[in-house]
């Protein structure tokens, strides 16, 4: 008669143990961050280049070499008709290229009146598009425009900035 | 070693229990067991995926985030916050510019001259996941929505490995008339930067997580502590009470430790999805 609970009971036991475990877990921001820690990385990063991989370089070019983009104006056109504008809600819209140019960053810094994140000299892909562009903001803002641009490294194919006008 | 006919120590307790109590045994086992179960499947959110739409025009982003509304002229806003583990991995494959972040914004509402910016101007901070056209990354960024100048995202270096399960502090102050300097320090990256020629007059600041697209994204619980600010006299304080809380479930947000409570501005906490 008793023999069925004595199993219950020890399950019992060992779930009250299990479950209050759980709860701790859950509740303390340092354990959470510990088995955090121990979870392998989504996605692997790799050192600190400025930006994320974009545009496939199709060209050797050496790192002194300041002048020479590691992709062609072909490459980008190829980039920009595969990927939407990173952070666009107005996916439905295609944007038609306007312009791709090469650089420097302080040219761009001065086109954009923003300040860039690569030195003056380096070489950056400036690319101005046309069609809808809306970036959304917390509380409900969103800011729509017309114009729109990427900016990608030169050398690395890596994109650094996106945005509209 | 246990004899045969030994009753174990299970069945001694179990035969001293009141046998109403021995009754109840079997339903505090099933109650315990639904329990666990919502509790592992709660442990295991972030790593399940779920439909949800926070990607086009007409639905916005999803967003779950803390909401202080300030003295006009705050001159400055940081935070503390956990880098943990984002995934996209499947919202490019969509065609979709999805990505999901940890972050906070330094905003100005209901400024005229952010009237064609969706009424609202701001620079934020924080890290994110970009999907280019070979593989989804996690990236340090930040971004200004400026009167007259529009709306620009930096796309920084990605997040070192060494970065996470530790806190990094974003941080966002006026430095000039019309300058915003923007930096962020964590264990192995430190950037500063500024956005220029802004004119926005901060009355608000948000912390929280921000979700795009329809599926594939998940984030672990992220923390974010030492939610300070600097008044409009640049005196510093630590916030002291909670702002209004928006969780669209996904993502999901929620104060762990009120900051009236706390010296150091509360414990917020973010996760998805």
């Amino acid at each position: 008669m008793h023999k069925p609970l004595m199993p219950a009971l020890g399950l019992l036991i060992a779930l009250v143990v299990f479950v209050g475990w759980i709860a701790v877990a859950q509740s303390d921001p340092a354990s959470a961050a510990s088995s955090n820690s121990i979870q392998p990385p989504a996605q692997a990063p790799t050192g600190t280049a400025i930006g994320a991989p974009a545009i496939q370089p199709t060209r050797s070019v050496a790192a002194s070499d300041l002048s020479t983009p590691a992709f062609t104006v072909q490459d980008v056109e190829q980039y920009i008709s595969g990927n939407p504008m990173s952070r666009n809600l107005a996916i439905s819209s295609k944007p038609t290229i306007v312009k791709i140019t090469f650089i420097t960053s302080q040219q761009a810094s001065a086109l954009l009146d923003e300040s860039m994140d690569l030195p003056d000299s380096a070489l950056v892909c400036y690319v101005e598009l046309s069609g809808t562009f809306t970036f959304p903001g917390p509380n409900g803002a969103t800011a729509t425009f017309h114009k729109g641009y990427e900016v990608f490294d030169a050398h690395t194919g890596n994109l650094i900035m996106v945005g509209g006008r | 070693m246990v004899h045969e006919n030994q009753p174990s120590a299970t069945a001694l307790m179990t035969k001293a229990l009141h046998p109403q109590v021995r009754r109840l045994i079997p339903i505090a086992t099933a109650l315990l067991l639904a329990l666990l179960a919502s509790q592992a499947l709660s442990l295991l959110n972030p790593l399940v995926a779920r439909a949800y739409s926070c990607g086009n025009p007409s639905s916005g982003h999803c967003y779950g985030y803390n909401y202080w509304s300030m003295p006009s002229g705050t001159k400055g806003a940081g935070t503390d916050i956990v880098v943990v583990h984002l995934n996209c991995s499947s919202c490019w494959s969509l065609g979709e510019t999805g990505f999901i972040d940890n972050e906070m914004w330094f905003s100005n509402y209901n400024n005229s001259g952010c009237s064609n910016l969706g009424n609202a101007c701001w620079v934020e901070a924080g890290y994110e996941t970009v999907s280019g056209a070979f593989s989804t990354t996690v990236n340090y960024f930040w971004a200004d929505n400026r009167p007259g100048h529009g709306f620009s995202a930096h796309v920084l270096a990605q997040v070192p490995s060494g970065d996470y399960g530790n806190s990094a502090e974003f941080s966002i102050w006026q430095t000039g008339s019309g300058t915003w300097a923007v930096n962020i320090t964590s264990p192995n990256y430190n950037y500063s930067n500024s956005s220029t020629s802004n004119s926005m007059v901060p009355n608000a600041i948000l912390i929280g997580q921000e979700l795009a697209g329809t599926s594939g994204a998940s984030a672990p619980i992220a923390y974010f502590t030492n939610n300070w600010y600097y008044d409009s006299n640049w005196n510093f304080y630590y916030q002291g009470y909670e702002g209004g809380v928006t969780s669209q479930n996904p993502p999901s947000a929620w104060w762990d430790t009120d900051p009236h409570n706390s010296s150091s501005g509360g414990v917020f906490q973010t996760s998805c999805c």
